[in-house]
């Protein structure tokens, strides 16, 4: 038998996060930014790919209505009046009628009058350009769809956050149908068995990242959500 | 003759893996995977080794690393997208990221950036030799 030891490679795998960190990618990995913020714009993107897919408009715009070319998303939630920010305006297939607003990390007046903070938010229009007039968050009552995101770099993870995502939900929808899904890079087995049993189709997502079959799960289950809208 | 690493070796590892960790801004990898080897011991009714622990710990860092990666182009990509038809296409010219509080630089992602793989390369490969020191260890 050979003889106990210490473990030579630990030091040649930490000095190769450290060049890692250099190389760009440690800004999504920051501690201000875990990862969440290119999640939350990843999942929007997966918002606007749907759309397209059904041949609705996509445009980007700011706060102020002007067109952009660049998405400047926000790093922590913030209102969706405040701040040169964007989002996307979705319009019906074939004419430029709006009836759709994507954002990230927006707050939303959930059905107890409480604040909440939605990841990625599909939003009616008219409600998008009433608030930003009348300077207040949107109401529950105004989302078609929203997402709560997690980016998971760990197995095991995430208990907690799903019986949290219940009671977004509850202030998302009501009693009525549920508006929202827990989407998920990671996550403990539990999570699915508890998602599964409390939620129909559609409302928990996980190992959604690119290469991944699960995507294309929840691109096409936005494409009902949307085709459903705009119905 | 290669030496096998003993339960102690590994836990100075783990030990200089958690603070390296923490002192890049990364303990929230640290926090997760602790999160989750909690979570283990309640299913499991005992503590993961500490074999188990570093294992799990490289995982995720690999993995975060990884995913941050493919987030990014992935995300570009499908707002690029160049599968559609030019007229269809949205006019983008990349993503940039801000703290409406103004506590950090705002940092940007464009179309045309370089991707990270070689340096994940690089992460993974020394991942890989990490693993086979502790996957000759003792089971403790």
């Amino acid at each position: 038998m050979s003889p106990v030891g210490p473990i030579p490679n630990i030091s040649a795998f930490i000095a190769a996060i450290n060049a890692a960190l250099g190389s760009g990618v440690g800004h999504t990995l920051s501690a201000a930014s875990q990862g969440a913020d290119v999640y939350e714009a990843y999942l929007m993107a997966i918002v606007i790919r749907a759309a397209t897919d059904i041949h609705m408009g996509i445009a980007i715009e700011d706060t102020s209505a002007s067109p952009q070319t660049t998405l400047r998303l926000r790093t922590t939630p913030s209102s969706i009046v405040f701040g040169n920010f964007t989002h996307a305006v979705l319009s019906r297939p074939g004419g430029t009628d709006e009836v759709l607003e994507v954002h990230t990390g927006v707050y939303v007046q959930g059905t107890s009058g409480a604040r909440h903070e939605c990841d990625v938010l599909i939003l009616k229009r008219d409600a998008g350009l009433h608030c930003r007039k009348a300077l207040s968050d949107p109401r529950s009552a105004d989302v078609v769809w929203a997402m709560e995101a997690k980016f998971y770099v760990a197995n095991n993870v995430g208990l907690a956050k799903a019986r949290e995502y219940f009671g977004l939900n509850l202030e998302m929808s009501g009693n009525r149908s549920r508006r929202t899904a827990l989407v998920v890079t990671r996550s403990a087995d539990s999570i699915q068995k508890l998602l599964s049993h409390h939620t129909p189709p559609g409302h928990f997502y996980r190992d959604v990242y690119p290469g991944q079959l699960p995507v294309e799960d929840l691109r096409a289950y936005l494409r009902q959500v949307l085709t459903r809208y705009l119905a | 003759m290669m030496e096998r690493p003993d339960g102690a070796s590994t836990e100075r590892a783990e030990d200089a893996l958690r603070q390296s960790l923490r002192e890049s801004s990364l303990a929230w990898i640290v926090e997760q995977v602790d999160e989750g080897l909690t979570q283990m011991a309640s299913d499991q009714d005992q503590p993961p080794s500490a074999e188990t622990r570093l294992e799990r710990l490289v995982d995720a860092v690999v993995f975060a690393f990884e995913l941050a990666e493919a987030a990014e182009t992935g995300t570009l990509n499908l707002l690029a997208m160049e599968d559609l038809p030019a007229d269809q296409r949205i006019e983008f010219a990349g993503i940039e990221f801000v703290d409406p509080l103004g506590r950090e630089p705002s940092r940007r992602l464009s179309r045309d950036r370089e991707t990270g793989e070689a340096t994940g390369n690089a992460l993974r490969d020394a991942a890989d030799k990490l693993r086979a020191d502790v996957g000759e260890g003792p089971q403790r």
